[in-house]
């Protein structure tokens, strides 16, 4: 499954206007919002359709799973969906199971979670978590409008100042690649993004982050959480799409089509042969330098990548932010 | 006090507001103390016990409260079940709080709540008693570093 899918959910008090784009969607934020209205309203429309007295209008199929019912496991309700946005309410523990994240990802389905929990088998993206907020009252109606909100941004943090030390959650290329450009710095790595947020408490200097938003939503709010309890110190967590999204922006490396899929990644990302954008741009990446005399390899980036001119492109597409703080070169 | 079971295996109530539909007694929407919990989360009135006013929804039933509220109302007054408190919004948290004043409450948690200091909160898979948002945040990533055995 592919493309982005917009929602028009209508009762006569309430609606609920929103777009789905990726395979997982993550809804949370406070009590009373609308998250078991929204699926309710969905449930009951998916039962009796406009008999239910509610309206939703959705260029997808759409189905609901508000809890497992008697003698039906979860497997026998959802293995049979296909190119499907699914709607989980919260409070089933499924989700959680290793068995749940093998059927997401090999599916092909869309799946919009209500939880607060964090899905830690899961790799979805910090721009899919999302609040329902209230727009206010439609006029001349008794209609209270509800969009989605992003909750999570690039910089969490946006103070002025430098950084001395920056942290990779690459291991790889990306720190290759991070360690030759700011030779000025203290490049380390974390071998991986889980012990992001151990390593923000423990740090005991001006720190950047540098993580691939793409699969990183698990782990955004224990990271927002730990950098606030540090005072003594300046945290900062830039969460690209990851480092081959970011490579893919070079002019040196782009082509149109990769551009168009910058532009619009959800035309290109299948959700069965993708398990996340992260995934998606590594391949695209690979595919379209692999004839060439620098072919992308994530485990070693070759001598090319670290061409003046290409770091100076590639650095380039930095966010004006992040150039200032790592003090690169313009 | 405040108990909090941070990705424990303690046994605790998986689907609260289901729960809660089926068990809830007039006589809690009578009290105060739950009205206020629903005016301030729900910002909705209770008009009798089996009416109450939303602002949004309309006259609904206690049935038709937030799940967050309803985990609340449960904390106070049913202590059949430990409670997950990942129901719960972070507007819930001063509530939590409160019902902690006067009992011993053990909850259930898999998100990092947001309690405004001051607070005294046991991490209980710890046994350690925590005094502010930063000894609170840390001690709760301590629990998750030690599941993932990052430390």
């Amino acid at each position: 499954m592919k493309g982005s899918y917009q929602f028009s959910v209508r009762s006569k008090r309430v609606s609920f206007d929103f777009l789905i784009k990726r395979n997982i969607t993550i809804i949370k934020g406070d009590s009373a919002t609308g998250k078991t209205t929204l699926l309710s309203i969905l449930y009951e429309y998916l039962r009796t359709g406009r008999q239910s007295g509610y309206s939703v209008t959705a260029d997808c199929s759409f189905y609901v799973y508000l809890r497992n019912e008697p003698g039906r496991a979860w497997t026998d309700v959802l293995f049979p969906l296909h190119d499907t946005v699914i709607f989980i309410e919260e409070n089933n523990p499924f989700i959680f199971s290793e068995e749940f994240a093998g059927y997401l990802k090999a599916s092909g389905n869309y799946f919009v979670f209500v939880t607060r929990s964090p899905l830690k088998m899961l790799p979805y993206s910090i721009h899919e978590i999302y609040e329902i907020i209230s727009t206010g009252k439609r006029a001349g109606t008794k209609e209270v409008c509800h969009e989605f909100r992003e909750l999570y941004h690039n910089f969490p943090f946006t103070e002025n100042g430098h950084t001395a030390v920056v942290v990779t959650e690459d291991s790889n290329s990306g720190f290759q690649f991070y360690a030759n450009v700011l030779k000025e710095k203290q490049v380390a790595s974390a071998s991986g993004n889980s012990s992001i947020p151990q390593e923000i408490v423990t740090t005991p200097h001006n720190t950047m982050f540098i993580v691939d938003g793409a699969a990183f939503g698990s782990l955004v709010e224990d990271c927002v959480q730990a950098a606030q309890t540090r005072s003594d110190i300046r945290i900062y967590i830039w969460m690209p799409e990851s480092f081959e999204w970011l490579m893919l922006h070079a002019s040196q490396i782009s082509d149109a089509k990769t551009q168009d899929v910058l532009r619009h990644p959800w035309d290109y990302v299948d959700s069965a042969a993708f398990e996340s954008y992260e995934q998606y741009f590594t391949h695209r990446l690979t595919e379209i330098t692999k004839d060439t005399d620098h072919p992308y390899s994530k485990h070693t980036l070759h001598p090319w990548f670290l061409r003046t001119d290409v770091t100076r492109d590639i650095c380039g597409h930095l966010p004006e932010e992040v150039r200032n703080l790592l003090e690169v070169p313009k | 006090m405040l108990h909090i079971w941070y990705y424990s295996d303690i046994d605790h109530m998986i689907d609260a507001p289901a729960y809660f539909d089926n068990v809830y007694e007039d006589e809690w929407m009578e009290d105060p103390f739950i009205q206020a919990m629903i005016r301030d989360v729900d910002r909705s009135e209770v008009i009798s016990p089996h009416i109450i006013e939303s602002p949004v929804l309309g006259a609904i039933t206690p049935r038709e409260l937030s799940g967050g509220v309803k985990v609340l109302i449960l904390m106070e007054k049913d202590d059949s079940f430990i409670y997950d408190l990942s129901n719960c919004g972070d507007n819930c948290a001063r509530w939590v709080l409160e019902i902690a004043k006067g009992k011993e409450l053990d909850v259930y948690l898999q998100h990092i709540m947001q309690f405004e200091e001051p607070f005294e909160i046991e991490i209980a898979n710890h046994k350690k008693t925590v005094c502010t948002r930063k000894d609170y945040v840390q001690e709760l990533l301590r629990v998750t570093s030690e599941m993932q055995g990052v430390m």
